[in-house]
């Protein structure tokens, strides 16, 4: 009897804190939300209102037409994909090198590859503007897309994908008259769909979210991307809380559903990288 | 396997040209451009070769400040984040109802925009219209200027930070759980060993190295601080730079101000610091295996 | 398609895993390569596919000169231990796979493919993943993707060792049948000589990368040509003792085992198989032994006994009638024919 009493309030206190924990993490997203469709008058209320009079969309398309956010979006889908496209291209190749492939230096090769994940990113930025000053790349795409063609987290994650491919299936498939690249594409490539999704995605969210050097190697309008274009706002429209919070919004919610149906993949690409570290 | 040939570099080229050319030149020249007296873009002229930008950054009182705030950041947000991480990744893992649920929310900040979810916080932070001051205020605390003033300037930064940061200890702690034997547990279980030293003589040493990792990747973050102060400080470090940090101070040694030799000097220091917390990780995760 | 080996040998450093074999395959023949684990047989099989380089030697299929050829070129179908299925694809696109690749149009890789699932009855079962296939069924996947180019050798690496122990006694009697139909000639890896020698039309035994003898299975069992091949085939064990023979008479431990051989005097190493015992309960002749049963192990089929004679154990199998418990005292010849005599360095000197 105590015993059970015991468990019933071991489990409220169990819940109870998830509940908050979930609480304290969902907040901002709520408020965000919520504050997207308040109106000015409410955003500026003293205490704060928690939920709008009315559910509107107005805010957005106020927001919408208040910014070129079309055109960021449009330049976000651009840099996004042709990068993306680029990384998976110089990933697949690469792993499949360090993987399936035997050639002299390679153990070397691939221990100062793995070194240069140490290198902090922001320590690259001072000569990558240079190099774009001097190439005359700045305020294009190519400056957002080109540096960050090649990832070693990338190419570490798949290769040790690749390296669990039995060779007899490499043998099976030379003896069946299919050489190295083809192997590559037929065989390789459809075994290794899930991986290769989660690092699709896992890049296509941090171009999403890259902020600093689309902010460094564009100047005009025309070329902002999302990330850029929602900070721009915020500083012109200063305090118009449920303008920036609709802009936000049009950053955060995308993602958010990306990562609700595609949520295993992702999920197994961070922890792979918690755990190999 | 195959016999050796130089074919493994055709299929390599493609990443190591790009790795070449944005990874280990930049690399490199930073190391070059932080001995650089007076570096300048356009002609590529400099004073000399000395050390005077590292002698510069640190007489210069923000770097100084920077280095100080990512302490106290450092002492604030690694331990709390950890802590908490691990109760709810515990909680979530003890046979609980809607695990998928609350995993699924746990780790919605991690693939967020800091950008935008850092505005949302410092409209959260507003002193006057801002949800934080009103929830305060239900127990009677007075309107704080959670932004705007010099002493709640790194506070904030750090509540933000721990919300962020929750994410990604509670997904590798979860992960190094579940790959703690249930056999253990229920070998304790028969031996009857008490809640808490289960706890602390399996659970722990169970996801040491998640600790370890989560703790030392911790630090190197917090290091890299910048998206999350641009976007609760409006492109700002914080009143009267009340909220700097490291790199923070680089960009804006070398884009605002164009110093590129003391931007590349604080760099430097920068990669040495993560460079030496990499190798006590390695190392005591080493150790352990 | 014959297949002749010469002076093959594979060199790892130091270690040879293949010395100096020679061997020759006629055309049509099911050959088993037996022999225990690290024998060299899935390198000698490897070499023969070419996806392994010999040291020295070569290697000839029919009038052509293979060594140096690579495997895809070598008319060759091969089935590997884990069968190596493609497990994104279906078994049609598995099947159909050697023949893309070859740039046969898709209408008719399709056509051979059913032709060939036909044949190793996979029909109905075309559109499924590997995954969802037995490993009987997996094997014989493998078996059609490895014929459907029309090869002229099939090569089997350990063919039946995943499948359990009913499987694979059908599934080697699948093999042969299929192997018939088509009339390869077809080399296979196993360690198991039960399943060797019942399929094969030879077997080749190689044990430390040396090829021991390569004969027609009963020959084989009947006259193994030294030690180790008589040890390695048969179940339970040839029994091995040490042998003494004076005047023609072969003795073990005392006891006259057979007399009027011509073998010149001295120790040989004696080998009788289990079943070559006759036993009684009563002396049936003058020259019977007496022994005593120490252990005695019921199979069903037969009883396995063990007795001494001074210090070599032995034993035998008797017909599971015979009322012999542990203790019992029994008389025993041996059969004509049926006792093997070894000179020191493993070699047979003859058969008495």
């Amino acid at each position: 009897m105590n015993r059970k009493a015991g468990n019933v309030i071991a489990n409220i206190l169990k819940y109870g804190v998830l509940i908050i924990g979930a609480l304290f993490t969902l907040m901002p997203f709520l408020w965000m939300i919520l504050s997207a469709m308040k109106t000015n008058a409410e955003i500026r209320a003293i205490p704060p209102v928690f939920f709008p009079s009315k559910f509107s969309l107005e805010n957005f398309t106020t927001a919408w037409k208040a910014a070129p956010f079309g055109r960021y979006l449009v330049n976000t889908l651009i840099v996004t994909v042709f990068n993306t496209i680029g990384v998976l291209i110089t990933t697949i190749l690469a792993a499949f090198a360090f993987a399936r492939l035997n050639f002299p230096g390679k153990k070397v090769l691939l221990t100062l590859l793995l070194a240069t994940m140490m290198i902090p990113s922001e320590m690259l930025l001072i000569t990558n503007f240079i190099t774009m000053t001097k190439l005359k790349w700045i305020d294009t795409y190519q400056a957002m897309i080109v540096p960050w063609l090649a990832s070693v987290f990338y190419i570490y994650l798949l290769t040790q994908f690749f390296a669990q491919i039995p060779d007899a299936l490499y043998l099976a498939a030379k003896v069946d008259k299919c050489r190295d690249f083809k192997y590559l594409i037929k065989i390789m490539i459809p075994i290794n769909k899930g991986p290769i999704t989660t690092i699709t995605i896992l890049n296509v969210i941090s171009n999403w979210n890259s902020f600093v050097w689309p902010l460094l190697v564009t100047n005009s309008r025309e070329m902002r991307v999302l990330s850029y274009g929602l900070v721009q706002f915020q500083t012109e429209e200063g305090s118009a809380y449920e303008l920036i919070m609709a802009a936000s919004c049009i950053l955060v919610i995308p993602i958010m559903i990306m990562y609700l149906f595609l949520r295993k993949y992702i999920i197994e690409g961070v922890t792979q990288s918690g755990i190999k570290g | 396997m195959e016999k050796k040939s130089m074919k493994g570099y055709l299929y390599l080229a493609p990443a190591l040209i790009i790795i070449l050319i944005f990874t280990i030149y930049p690399l490199i020249r930073a190391f070059m451009l932080s001995f650089m007296e007076d570096y300048n873009l356009v002609n590529g002229s400099y004073k000399g070769i000395n050390l005077e930008n590292y002698i510069d950054i640190f007489q210069d009182r923000h770097f100084i400040k920077a280095l100080t705030n990512t302490g106290i950041y450092v002492v604030f947000v690694v331990p709390c984040s950890i802590a908490l991480s691990l109760i709810i990744a515990v909680l979530l893992n003890s046979h609980i109802r809607f695990q998928g649920v609350f995993q699924t929310i746990f780790f919605l900040p991690y693939v967020t925009s800091t950008i935008a979810i850092g505005i949302v916080w410092g409209w959260i932070f507003n002193s006057d219209y801002g949800l934080l001051n009103q929830l305060l205020s239900w127990f009677g605390i007075k309107s704080i200027p959670w932004l705007t003033s010099k002493q709640y300037a790194l506070p904030s930064l750090i509540i933000f930070s721990i919300w962020k940061s929750m994410a990604f200890d509670i997904l590798i702690f979860l992960a190094g759980l579940q790959t703690i034997s249930e056999d253990l547990y229920n070998a304790a279980r028969v031996d009857s060993t008490p809640r808490w030293r289960v706890f602390w003589r399996i659970t722990v040493p169970g996801i040491g190295p998640m600790i370890s990792y989560a703790f030392v990747m911790g630090m190197i973050n917090a290091f890299k601080v910048y998206n999350e102060v641009y976007a609760l400080f409006r492109g700002k470090n914080g009143p009267a730079g009340s909220a700097n940090t490291v790199v923070f101070y680089i960009y804006d040694k070398f884009y605002n101000q164009s110093k590129y030799g003391e931007a590349s000097a604080a760099a430097v220091i920068l990669f040495l610091i993560v460079l030496g917390l990499t190798i006590i990780q390695r190392t005591l995760t080493g150790k352990k295996e | 398609m014959e297949i002749r080996i010469e002076n093959l040998t594979k060199a790892y450093g130091d270690f040879k895993a293949i010395d100096n074999m020679n061997l020759t395959i006629a055309d049509g023949d099911l050959v088993g390569l037996l022999g225990p684990s690290g024998c060299g047989k899935s390198t000698t099989l490897f070499m023969l596919a070419g996806l392994n380089k010999p040291t020295a030697g070569r290697i000839f299929f029919g009038e052509h000169e293979v060594t140096d050829i690579a495997p895809e070129d070598r008319g060759i179908g091969l089935v590997f231990q884990n069968y190596a299925l493609y497990p994104h694809m279906t078994v049609e696109d598995n099947i159909m796979f050697p023949l893309i690749n070859r740039k046969v149009p898709k209408n008719e890789a399709r056509d051979r493919a059913y032709e060939m699932a036909k044949m190793v009855q996979l029909e109905g079962l075309m559109k499924r993943k590997p995954k969802a296939l037995s490993g009987g069924q997996q094997q014989r996947v493998a078996i059609a993707r490895a014929l459907v180019k029309k090869p002229e050798v099939l090569l089997l690496d350990e063919p039946l060792s995943n499948l359990d122990a009913k499987l694979r006694v059908e599934t080697r009697e699948e093999i042969r049948r299929i192997q018939q139909e088509v009339k390869i000639t077809t080399i296979f890896v196993t360690h198991d000589q039960e399943e060797a020698m019942s399929i094969s039309d030879k077997i080749a035994v190689m044990e430390k990368g040396v090829l021991q003898q390569y004969e027609v299975p009963q020959k084989m069992y009947l006259n193994p040509g030294n030690l180790f091949v008589a040890t390695f085939l048969g179940t339970p064990q040839i029994n091995v003792f040490d042998a003494e023979v004076h005047d023609g008479k072969i003795y073990c431990a005392g006891n006259m085992l057979r007399s009027g051989c011509m073998v010149p005097d001295g120790s040989y190493k004696g080998g009788i198989r289990p079943e070559s015992f006759n036993v009684t309960l009563l002396p049936s002749a003058p020259d019977a032994i007496r022994a005593e049963a120490s252990h005695v192990r019921m199979t069903g089929r037969e009883l396995q006994i063990r007795f001494n004679l001074g210090a070599n154990e032995f034993r035998l199998l008797v017909h599971s009638d015979m009322q012999i418990g542990v203790g019992t005292p029994f008389y025993l010849t041996t059969r004509e024919k049926q006792i093997l005599l070894f000179g020191q360095d493993g070699k047979t000197v003859g058969k008495f």
